[in-house]
């Protein structure tokens, strides 16, 4: 009740939506009246959740790609010298790159299907989560290591049982970034160049016209955005309830 | 039974083997600017098997450095240490450390804390290594706490967790810095008692880093005295106490005298 509560200022602007669509203040062109959004949606229902199935897989997919391999290599960073210095300039280069700038490339050899998008998410993903997972482990309490190894930790168990778990704060804030890149990512992807997904949805309707449709799509990819970070959010707050915070 | 007794015989530390012996220790750290600060230089000492020594000395004066070297965790810039007659070259899990800053694992409760060491040795199956973990959390008076996070105790109780935590390994040499520093006049009284019996029973060799000199007197057979610039050992002190301790030593004379004694040349070796 208190969580419906607290999300009033986004019922007002939907209100303020509707009301003004319906006196028609505005052109429905530009912006249709929130009710008829709506109706669109359920009217395309099917062809949507299509739609959003193919967007979150290529958008999941590509984040469990790019992801794993991001821990792999900043697990990989923080416990070997060899590997630092040879990921950390690369890294570094490549960080600021917008990754969106590569997606006609990887178009070219790729193809239109999936394998572009879910490795243009996966670069996209890759660098949040390798950054936090580097830096979180090596900022690991070194009394927590020591007193591990003075029980007789090997070096794989301080890593394991140690580095990741108490590194997993950082790693965790680094997979809540990546997946909201993902998700902006696949979109951005699909109106560059698809012929399904909600990007492509949204791009399409505009060139034909279909305002609603438009709009169906656009809220659609605004809610489910939001429920994704929610989920996220309270996996977050679960695996981290050990955490010793403030308030 | 007398307060005041020669030697003991099972507890002759000077004539039984000695299982640690550091010789000429110096460690110097380098500083960001380039130069280097010196922790330690020159400490020799030698710890017999079995034997319980405390150590003194003003804070800064290279007594945790001093126990990282003896496990194995920070090595010696020059001199050497060796335990059980080998040189110690990384940390063994025969080496136990209750650090000063009692860093227990915030993501794992009491009960799994203190099982940690044993899981990361391999040693029992589940249920054995859940009896030993019992076992020590009962002994630092932890009990009905075994399933809390160690966020949701005071800086007292996660030391107890410590000091559980690395006798549930079992190691043959236990060092501990400070490690009743947090815990309340009562539990910490209970607590060096609990050590003593460990100690006795078990036959571990203890050292103790400790800022009261009382607890040091009570808990050590020798006491030794550290000091700063230059961080050395500048006396050893044998303590002519009966095992097992009674209340009464704490304030017998000379235990008080003892302890004057060692004040004096703590502050001297301040100032
Ligand atoms: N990693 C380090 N880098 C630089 N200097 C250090 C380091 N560790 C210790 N020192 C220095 O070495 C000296 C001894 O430190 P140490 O922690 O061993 O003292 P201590 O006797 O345990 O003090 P306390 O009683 O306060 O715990 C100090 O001057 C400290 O500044
Ligand atoms: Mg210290």
């Amino acid at each position: 009740m208190k969580a419906i509560l607290r999300l009033y200022p986004i019922g007002l602007i939907l209100l303020v939506w509707e009301l003004s669509t319906r006196a028609k203040l505005v052109d429905p062109m530009f912006l249709p009246p929130l009710s008829a959004a709506v109706v669109d949606f359920w009217a395309n229902l099917g062809l949507l959740m299509q739609d959003a199935l193919s967007s979150l897989m290529r958008a999941g997919a590509g984040l469990l790609i790019g992801g794993g391999i991001g821990l792999v290599v900043g697990m990989a960073m923080a416990r070997s010298k060899l590997a630092e210095s040879f990921f950390d300039p690369l890294i570094s280069a490549l960080f600021p790159t917008p990754k969106l700038a590569l997606f006609p490339l990887l178009m070219v050899w790729l193809g239109l299907g999936n394998g572009s998008k879910i490795a243009l998410v996966a670069l996209t993903a890759f660098f949040p989560i390798v950054i936090n997972t580097y830096s979180g482990m090596k900022g690991v309490d070194k009394f927590l290591i020591w007193n591990a190894r003075t029980k007789g930790a090997s070096s794989f168990q301080v890593l394991t049982r140690v580095m990741a778990p108490a590194a997993l704060p950082f790693i965790f804030a680094g997979v809540r970034i990546a997946t909201s890149f993902s998700f902006l990512l696949v979109v951005a992807a699909e109106m560059l160049g698809s012929t399904d997904g909600l990007g492509f949805r949204i791009l399409y309707a505009q060139r034909t016209f279909e305002a609603n449709t438009m709009y169906a799509a656009i809220l659609f990819v605004a809610v489910l955005g939001y429920v994704v970070d929610r989920i996220v959010g309270l996996i977050g707050r679960r695996l981290l309830a050990w955490q010793d915070t403030a308030a | 039974m007398g307060l005041v007794a020669e030697q003991q015989n099972q507890n002759a530390p000077k004539q039984a083997s000695p299982l640690i012996r550091i010789a000429g220790v110096a460690k110097s750290f380098p500083t960001p600017e380039g130069g280097s600060v010196t922790a330690l230089e020159a400490v020799d000492l030698t710890v017999a098997r079995g034997e319980f020594v405390s150590i003194v000395g003003p804070s800064g004066c290279g007594k945790s450095t001093l126990l990282y070297m003896i496990g194995g965790l920070v090595e010696p810039s020059s001199g050497s240490i060796e335990v059980g007659g080998s040189r110690v070259v990384g940390p063994d899990p025969k080496v136990g450390i209750v650090f000063q800053e009692f860093r227990i694992f915030p993501w794992k409760t009491v009960r799994s804390n203190v099982m940690f060491g044993l899981e990361l040795q391999g040693k029992g199956n589940a249920a054995e290594r859940l009896a030993i973990a019992d076992r020590y959390i009962e002994m630092v008076g932890l009990r009905g706490f075994e399933d809390r996070l160690p966020k949701e105790l005071s800086g007292g109780m996660k030391q107890r967790v410590a000091i559980a935590q690395t006798f549930a390994c079992d190691p043959d040499v236990v060092l501990m810095d400070e490690p009743l520093g947090s815990v309340d006049a009562l539990t910490r009284e209970k607590l060096q008692d609990e050590l003593l019996r460990i100690w006795r029973d078990s036959g571990k060799t203890i050292i103790v880093v400790t800022h009261s000199i009382e607890e040091a007197i009570y808990l050590g057979q020798r006491v030794v005295v550290m000091a700063p610039r230059p961080s050395r050992v500048i006396a050893t002190y044998d303590v002519h106490l009966d095992h097992p301790r009674t209340a009464e030593m704490r304030t017998a004379p000379e235990t008080a005298h003892l302890r004057n004694e060692i004040w004096n040349l703590v502050r001297g070796g301040v100032t």
